[in-house]
């Protein structure tokens, strides 16, 4: 299921979350409203943890992870480290990393067995995501974008990509990656998947401006609810419905 | 690369037949027309529409994920990758490696492709590899005696005769081995380590000084009677160190002269002398034996497709790490640099005869070469036999080609007539080396060099070991001349300084003399002289 909401009246929910399959970080914000979202969406599943990263509330943007571990810059204060391992699951582990590239949102996206990472991250940081998160690496640019974490998004279902990446790489890419790969756009036309989108196996949030054409597109190449891929079209009806209720 | 030991031996039934060199297999395998190959190549091609990496533009095979990932992790993709990041084109494979090989040695696939037939693997080198049935094995290479090269039945059927010598700080043990069997030993100490600090009195003495003290006086007097007992020990095994085959010697540097003399059996840059491929701990008979039983060891591969595999491996994760090929390039060129020196050893008086009559074969080509009208009398397709001849006849006993003797030898003008007459300076002697790296004049590279400069095309010159000519930029003749310059007027100097110091000198040693000269009262009146003018001036 996906759902659109917004952070403060910014459409990036992205920016602001990181979604996993064992956990999700939610920047703290002013009011409370996206994380009482979220946490009613998740909280019987997984823990939703309320965090600042480095003092900053863009958590989405700056650390990644999957089932397995966490990746935080190395700004992360060691209050907000000790949280975090506090609060995460025992299994889940946490790395500070020291990579110059230090918004490791944008440069690195991850499912749980493979990661797509910008080509100049350096060789610790690349040995971290095999070690903490393991997860296959591959140095890969998306056409003229290198920063694979803000246009791209992924899970073990599927991938979705800005909607000027090339045909040949988007064919590269679902080889690498074994899942579905499709070319798309978030919160009416935003080339910014990373940013507009955070997914994991069974849910998705994107930002408020997202369409339901849009929307349809992410339920069915993440294999959201009961949707599949020919559905895109048929189901458009029920998701508009669904939205205005 | 180590392989594993499962108790195998040297001596045993099963070496009897079947033992090849690994060269010889590797070279059949890389054959003309290896069916392999072109299946590989024709499912190459059709992937070729399919499945590209889009940095690097060269086609991968979907089924084949291993070949994928290990692509993306190459050094060529990564360096790709981030060319393309900053917005450059990105490098053709050859041009990568070109790139690569000028910062290291060439342990990468294209080189491999084109040079099938010529095997360059990161083996390590104290192995000696062979293959039986299919299967790889190695053994240490120091056993093989002088002038062999490669493993033959011969070597499974003697007996590893030798003798052992270790010493390590007052600790020596000794034993020699015939027909398998300990027939002598020796074990003594004396005290000449510091105790508690470590290193040999007299190792001490030259790097802090001479110690005074009563043990050090002590351990002095021990080191030399430790030298007078193992004198008296090699004389005592004096017949026994001259019919072996082989000496195995461990120890510190700086005691080898301890073996090695005027009046032991051990000559100075004896053939037979070789180091233990293995650490050895404290000499005692029983390290002794145990050193022994460990050079009979083989260790097992695996067949040759895990071989060669594992092979690959090694190859991969040698490109990994750019510091570590410069490494290896520096292991390399010293490695070049004491195997020639190696070279120079083998070629013992046993081959002078040998040489000898090449050496009158080449005389008589140059003779012929000489007078450039013999040739033309010769018929055409006689001219070309020879010519052929010329190019691949190979001689015993370490399978050289005509250009490695010639190099060898030195003979300059035949060294040029060869290569002009096509003459492959790549080819490789039994000792796995072309001609170039066989001679040590420098005329003769110089020769080598500058045929590569007029003909960069004609061989593979990697291969053949010959460095591209250095061309010097403008910039850089100007700073010789500069350098020269300067050296000239510091020279200039330097004389000028020496002369004005000579002159100094013979002043007073005249004024010495003159003042010698004088007589006592003449003396008396002089010192006096100077007291009053003293005395003025105050």
């Amino acid at each position: 299921m996906a759902l659109r909401m917004d952070y403060e009246g910014s459409n990036d929910v992205g920016v602001f979350c990181t979604l996993t399959n064992k956990y999700c970080l939610v920047g703290i914000g002013n009011t409370q409203n996206f994380y009482s979202q979220v946490e009613a969406e998740l909280a019987d599943t997984i823990p939703v943890v309320h965090t600042s990263i480095a003092a900053t509330r863009i958590v989405g943007r700056i650390t990644v992870g999957n089932r397995h571990g966490l990746l935080v810059p190395s700004a992360t204060t060691d209050q907000e480290l000790q949280h975090l391992r506090n609060s995460l699951p025992d299994e889940v582990r946490v790395r500070r990393v020291d990579e110059r590239l230090s918004a490791l949102g944008n440069v690195i996206v991850c499912n749980d067995h493979v990661a797509l990472v910008h080509a100049e991250i350096s060789q610790e940081t690349e040995e971290c995501i095999s070690d903490v998160l393991k997860a296959e690496v591959f140095r890969v640019s998306l056409g003229q974008n290198s920063l694979v974490g803000s246009y791209c998004a992924l899970s073990s279902n599927g991938a979705l990509v800005a909607a000027r990446t090339p045909p040949e790489t988007q064919r590269e890419l679902a080889a690498l990656l074994q899942v579905p790969v499709v070319a798309g756009t978030i919160n009416r036309g935003s080339e910014l998947i990373g940013a507009g989108l955070c997914v994991n196996d069974w849910t998705a949030f994107c930002g408020l401006n997202t369409t339901s054409t849009e929307l349809s597109v992410v339920e069915s190449i993440f294999k959201l609810g009961d949707h599949v891929p020919t559905a895109i079209g048929s189901q458009l009806r029920d998701t508009l419905i669904e939205s205005m209720m | 690369m180590l392989g594993s030991y499962t108790g195998l031996k040297m001596r045993d039934q099963r070496w009897m037949s079947g033992v090849e060199p690994l060269n010889d297999v590797l070279r059949r395998r890389a054959g003309p027309g290896n069916e392999e190959d072109e299946e590989f190549y024709d499912a190459m091609e059709k992937f070729d529409d399919l499945y590209k990496c889009t940095t690097c533009g060269v086609s991968l095979d979907v089924d084949l994920r291993d070949s994928i990932v290990a692509h993306y992790k190459s050094a060529w993709h990564r360096h790709n990758a981030k060319l393309l990041n900053r917005g450059k084109t990105p490098l053709q494979e050859e041009e990568f490696d070109d790139l690569s090989d000028e910062e290291a040695t060439s342990s990468d696939e294209s080189s491999n492709e084109e040079s099938e037939n010529e095997i360059r693997f990161p083996l390590q080198n104290s192995r000696l590899f062979f293959a039986q049935n299919d299967r790889v094995f190695s053994l240490y290479r120091c056993i093989l005696r002088d002038l062999e090269y490669e493993a033959s039945s011969k070597l499974f059927t003697r007996p590893l005769d030798c003798v052992i010598l270790l010493l390590n700080g007052g600790h020596f043990a000794g034993g020699v081995f015939e027909n398998d069997r300990l027939m002598e030993r020796k074990t003594f100490h004396r005290y000449v380590a510091r105790a508690k600090q470590g290193t040999v009195q007299s190792q001490h003495d030259k790097s802090a000084g001479k110690a005074h003290s009563a043990g050090a006086n002590l351990r002095r007097y021990n080191e030399q009677q430790l030298s007078f007992d193992i004198r008296r020990l090699l004389t005592e095994w004096n017949s026994a160190l001259i019919s072996t085959p082989l000496i195995f010697i461990r120890c510190a540097s700086y005691q080898m002269k301890l073996f090695q003399g005027e009046d032991s059996p051990i000559e100075k840059r004896d053939k037979r002398i070789r180091n233990i491929p293995f650490e050895s701990r404290r000499p005692t008979v029983d390290e002794v034996k145990r050193v022994w039983e460990r050079l009979g060891r083989v260790f097992e591969h695996g067949s040759r497709e895990e071989f060669f595999k594992n092979l690959q491996e090694t190859k991969e994760s040698l490109k990994k790490s750019r510091t570590l090929q410069k490494k290896a390039k520096e292991r390399q060129r010293l490695r070049t640099l004491t195997d020639s020196e190696e070279e120079r050893d083998v070629t013992g008086e046993k081959e002078i005869k040998q040489k000898r009559k090449d050496h009158l074969k080449s005389r008589e080509i140059h003779h012929e070469n000489d007078e450039p009208d013999q040739w033309p009398l010769l018929e055409a397709d006689w001219r070309k036999k020879a010519i052929l001849y010329l190019r691949n006849r190979r001689y015993p006993p370490d399978n050289s080609t005509l250009l490695h003797i010639v190099s060898h030898k030195c003979l300059d003008s035949m060294v040029e007539y060869l290569l002009e007459i096509g003459c492959d300076p790549s080819l490789k002697n039994a000792g796995d080396k072309p001609p170039y790296a066989i001679t040590t004049d420098k005329q003769i590279r110089a020769i080598f060099v500058a045929y590569r400069e007029k003909n960069p095309d004609e061989w593979n010159w990697a291969k053949c070991h010959i460095p591209a000519p250095i061309v010097k930029t403008e910039e850089q003749l100007l700073k010789e001349a500069e350098k020269k310059k300067e050296k000239n007027t510091k020279k200039k100097e330097k004389q000028r300084e020496k002369k004005e110091t000579d002159r100094k000198e013979e002043e007073e040693r005249k004024a010495r003399e003159a003042y010698l000269a004088l007589t006592d009262r003449e003396k008396r009146a002089l010192v006096s002289l100077r007291r009053e003018m003293i005395g003025y001036q105050r």
